[in-house]
């Protein structure tokens, strides 16, 4: 089991790897990915729901953990 | 005569193994000692008929790492018996202060062991090995790209620049770190939270969405020392420690 867990939606490509590749160093297990969107439930958490798209149609999604 | 026949084959030998991988990190008194010890064996069968040649590849390796820690060491006394069985000397040693932190200030271990197309002498074949100890080995950037190189010992262009992007903002973020962290402790390890949470408050005043509560509590809630709160924004909330920053005053920038 994974201790942290950090997931980061980014609408640039480069920015989207830049992180991902800080929290290699970090030690964290990355993977980046292009998607259309991306839904975020938090709200069991006392967060919120987001769903969440750039307008060019490519988000970037960094899931990182370690 | 064979001595071994086995449907018209003598079978020497196939061992293809990783006879051993063996990663201990004992954490004894004010040291840590890691050691790895590698065998890769092949030994194949010659097949007396046809008389298929035989090969054989063998890769062994060991190599060890004694890191001294600030784990602190207890006091001990020695009594040493005379004849008479009646004590007859007494030394007694002073241990050193722990840290307070016991297993956790130990070193960390990081190793990676690959070995592809062993059968073959073409390009891409062969084993590597690589291994970073200690806590500062395995974080630091140069571990990063150790790591993140292919078999070949090559990375990929586009890793390398994000890397070495990577790299230059972590170096700034740290230091701003080293700042925030030095102005919320007054240089103990004790973290004045009302001088944290008044930072908190005045960049969340200016971005309310990059500061939710939830992330503030999880800043403030965990803070207890000074590093603690490193740890909490450097691995949980390191996106806030340029607001933070930026929040501090120009003197301590």
């Amino acid at each position: 089991m994974a201790d942290i867990y950090q997931v980061a939606v980014l609408k640039d490509e480069d920015a989207a790897n830049i992180l991902g590749a800080k929290l290699k160093i970090k030690g964290y297990a990355v993977a980046v990915e292009k998607v259309g969107t991306v839904v975020l439930d938090g709200l069991d958490l006392g967060g919120s729901h987001d769903t969440l798209a750039d307008v060019d149609g490519e988000t970037w999604i960094v899931i990182a953990s370690k | 005569m064979h001595a071994i026949n086995i449907r018209g084959y003598v079978f020497l030998s196939l061992v293809f193994c990783i006879v051993a991988l063996l990663l201990a990190a004992c954490t004894n008194t004010g040291y840590v000692v890691a050691t790895t010890a590698t065998t890769i064996g092949v030994e194949i069968g010659q097949d007396q008929t046809t008389g298929a040649p035989s090969s054989v590849l063998g890769y062994k390796r060991a190599e060890g790492a004694f890191l001294p820690t600030n784990r602190g060491t207890a006091d001990k006394t020695t009594t040493t018996l005379g004849a008479d069985g009646k004590p007859a000397n007494t030394v007694q040693e002073n241990g050193v202060p722990t840290s307070g932190q016991g297993a956790r200030d130990s070193a960390n271990v990081l190793m990676e062991l690959h070995y592809k197309g062993i059968f073959s002498s073409g390009e891409g074949s062969g084993i590597y090995q690589r291994l970073a100890v200690g806590d500062i080995a395995v974080a630091q950037p140069g571990a990063a790209a150790m790591f993140a190189k292919d078999d070949a010992g090559k990375i990929d262009s586009n890793a390398a620049v994000y890397l070495a992007k990577a790299n230059t903002q972590l170096i700034k973020e740290n230091s701003q770190l080293d700042k925030i962290i030095g102005y919320v402790s007054s240089g103990s390890d004790t973290v004045d939270k009302a001088a944290l949470q008044t930072l908190l408050d005045a960049a969340k005043s200016k971005n309310q969405k990059a500061l939710s509560d939830s992330t503030v509590t999880s800043i403030t809630g965990a803070t207890g020392s000074g590093k603690t709160l490193r740890k909490n924004l450097s691995d949980i909330n390191f996106a806030v420690i340029p607001l933070l920053y930026a929040e501090l005053p120009a003197d301590k920038q």
